[in-house]
């Protein structure tokens, strides 16, 4: 009878979240900066920055002291701009850094936890403070503490949980109040592999399967692979690269490898009209082509040379590239500088 | 993260922006409470009460041990007028609740009170970079601020204002008549208003001392040198230039009680009212001059 009435009570709770949720579910938020500058005292920090963050994962790369925990402090209000403006849409132009926080999860590099505070009563104390109404908070709490993977732990104090858990409990937190827009910052500091595999598949499930728009900064460029649709490269507060990650990666000289049969050494002489290129030995060759060459020229000159092409791979440049090419000075071609 | 459980989107309605800061405030009222130590602490504080309540109880007949003769003063009619120990220990009389809270005794109580959970409060958050996380939330570091030090208020209030307030009570149930609710309700009101209002400055120094200091320990230390340090430095001055006035002046916790007792019309002796408003005053503008410093969120964050 009780468990019955129990059962009730749940299911009459969740006919309003659901009620809720089919108005809400999959709606995201576009942040975008123009013209922002940031400075501490005298150092400049973000130099004239003008960028758009879309919906979906976007990972916000580069170097430690590029300026990305500084954007991300800016659009939570934490830090005023010296000059150029912000803005959420959906939210009006002067909206206040309250009602910007209201709408954005926030997961802090730095360590920082409540002290003598367990990670139920953090989560659920934050999430209050986000404008929660205690039960709701106290049920949120337990759900996204699940969500994360801590189970008994949460009822231990923070002070004493590893590294690792510690991350956990700080995304937790950034998801408690159910935001928009989630700020990540450096989210896999300290995790073991494995914690960091889960992260980063929450990561992705957040933003593909439930619309929230992730702003992810980091500097391991293997989780920006993993988790995001797009970057943008910074270095010394300035944007040097940014567009969707197959754009990233697209562009520039591009390589490709080719086999052709039978061999022939006439083949490597034709190739070499087209772009630069390596023998791999015996039929194999990497061939370097100009960005929009044309491929039906390749097998034009293998023909003409007296033999045919048995397979021509081309090969995408890795981000970590793209990173080393934009933060050293280069210019990535493809994407938006 | 292996969890089966898939996300929710929650459904709620906001609270509004003016109300978030309760749920920090009562967090950090009922803090100490979460340790043993911490209700150990607490259970020391209260000895003031009970001596007190002890007191009473022995006036009233309820108790009946020690000498004879302490018992027969006590219990003198009045004791003031009989030459029994002074208004301090007679409850028909206002100062014997003020005394709770006003006297040398209770500053050790109020003291190791306010150092382990009002002066801690902003500075051990802030030693734990929690600052960033509360202040990405919906709530301001203006109300941060009010949550602490309405949370430490509250709870420095339960000695220094709800404990007179319950000995009180516990009078007017023993004693034998309704003639001292009758005699003391008007002057009770006015001097639990004054408690209340001395200890609300004196948590906001303390608050604000906690948020302009670097760590928990610096807190503690800087708290306890404006309380231990400014009464030694006030009784050698007053000892050194004969003006006893001079306590009032440099002593934040005799200015704390020359404030009760001024505003609740008790009478005080060596006493500088103006001295001990600006004592308090000077302090809580300097604490808050140094906490604004200190809690700009470009600095605290940076």
């Amino acid at each position: 009878m009780l468990r019955g009435a129990v059962a009730f009570r749940l299911a009459w709770g969740c006919r309003d979240i659901y009620a809720a949720r089919s108005a809400t579910f999959r709606r995201s938020m576009t942040v975008s900066l123009d013209h922002v500058t940031i400075r501490y005292g005298e150092r400049t920090a973000v130099n004239d920055l003008t960028v758009t963050f879309d919906q979906g994962a976007i990972g916000l790369l580069g170097r430690n002291g590029a300026g990305k925990s500084s954007i991300l402090k800016a659009l939570l209000g934490l830090v005023r701009p010296s000059t150029g403006t912000m803005r959420f849409s959906e939210l009006p132009q002067d909206a206040s850094p309250a009602q910007i926080r209201a709408h954005v999860g926030y997961m802090p590099e730095r360590d920082a936890y409540l002290p003598q505070a367990t990670g139920f009563e953090m989560v659920a104390l934050l999430g209050q403070l986000s404008g929660m109404p205690e039960r709701d908070a106290w049920r949120r709490a337990h759900e996204v503490l699940y969500l994360v993977g801590l189970d008994e732990q949460r009822y231990r104090p923070v002070a004493g949980y590893s590294t690792g858990t510690r991350q956990k409990v700080k995304l937790a937190s950034a998801l408690v109040h159910d935001p928009k827009v989630l700020f990540l910052d450096e989210p896999t500091n300290g995790l073991d592999p494995a914690g960091r595999r889960d992260m980063l598949r929450l990561v992705r499930q957040l933003s593909r399967d439930f619309g929230k728009s992730v702003v992810f900064s980091t500097h391991i460029l293997q989780d920006v692979e993993a988790v995001c649709d797009a970057a943008v490269v910074m270095e010394q507060g300035r944007v040097v690269a940014q567009g969707s990650l197959r754009e990233l990666t697209a562009g520039g000289e591009r390589q490709h490898g080719i086999a052709v049969e039978p061999a022939n050494p006439m083949v490597q002489q034709a190739l070499e009209g087209l772009g630069r290129v390596r023998a791999e030995g015996g039929n194999q060759y990497t061939l370097w082509l100009p960005d929009g060459a044309d491929l039906r020229a390749v097998y034009a000159v293998v023909a003409a040379a007296g033999s045919a092409v048995r397979s021509l791979v081309p090969h995408r440049r890795s981000l970590e590239e793209v990173f080393l090419h934009a933060v050293t000075g280069g210019t990535v071609t493809g994407a938006r500088a | 993260m292996t969890s089966p459980h898939a996300y929710r989107e929650a459904a709620y309605t906001p609270v509004p922006l003016s109300r978030r800061w309760w749920p920090l405030a009562a967090r950090e009222a009922t803090q100490l409470f979460r340790s043993r130590w911490g209700m150990l602490l607490y259970g020391l504080c209260l000895i003031p009460f009970l001596v007190r309540t002890v007191i009473l109880m022995i006036v009233y007949g309820v108790l009946s041990f020690g000498p004879d003769a302490l018992r027969n003063r006590l219990q003198a009619q009045p004791i003031a007028r009989g030459g029994g120990p002074g208004p301090e220990l007679d409850p028909r009389n206002l100062q014997f609740y003020a005394a709770q809270a006003i006297q040398p005794p209770a500053f050790v109580f109020v003291l190791l009170l306010t150092s382990m959970v009002v002066a801690r409060a902003i500075a051990r958050d802030r030693a734990t970079n929690a600052l960033e996380l509360y202040w990405t939330r919906g709530i301001s570091p203006a109300q941060y601020v009010l949550a602490k030090w309405a949370g430490g208020t509250l709870l420095v209030g339960s000695i220094t204002v709800v404990a007179p307030f319950v000995l009180w009570l516990i009078a007017i149930f023993l004693a034998p008549d309704w003639s001292l609710l009758q005699n003391t309700a008007g002057g009770m009101a006015v001097l639990l208003g004054a408690l209340a209002l001395a200890t609300g400055i004196l948590t906001a120094i303390g608050t604000l001392v906690s948020g302009a200091a670097t760590t928990a320990n610096g807190a503690i230390v800087a708290w306890t040198t404006i309380m231990v340090g400014g009464g030694a430095i006030a009784e050698l001055l007053a000892a050194v230039l004969r003006v006893p006035e001079l306590r009032s002046w440099v002593a934040p916790w005799t200015a704390f009680g020359v404030v009760v007792r001024d505003i609740a019309g008790l009478p005080q002796r060596n006493a500088s009212v103006v001295g001990a408003w600006c004592c308090l005053g000077a302090l809580l503008a300097w604490s808050a001059w140094r906490a604004r410093k200190r809690l700009r969120m470009e600095d605290a964050l940076a």
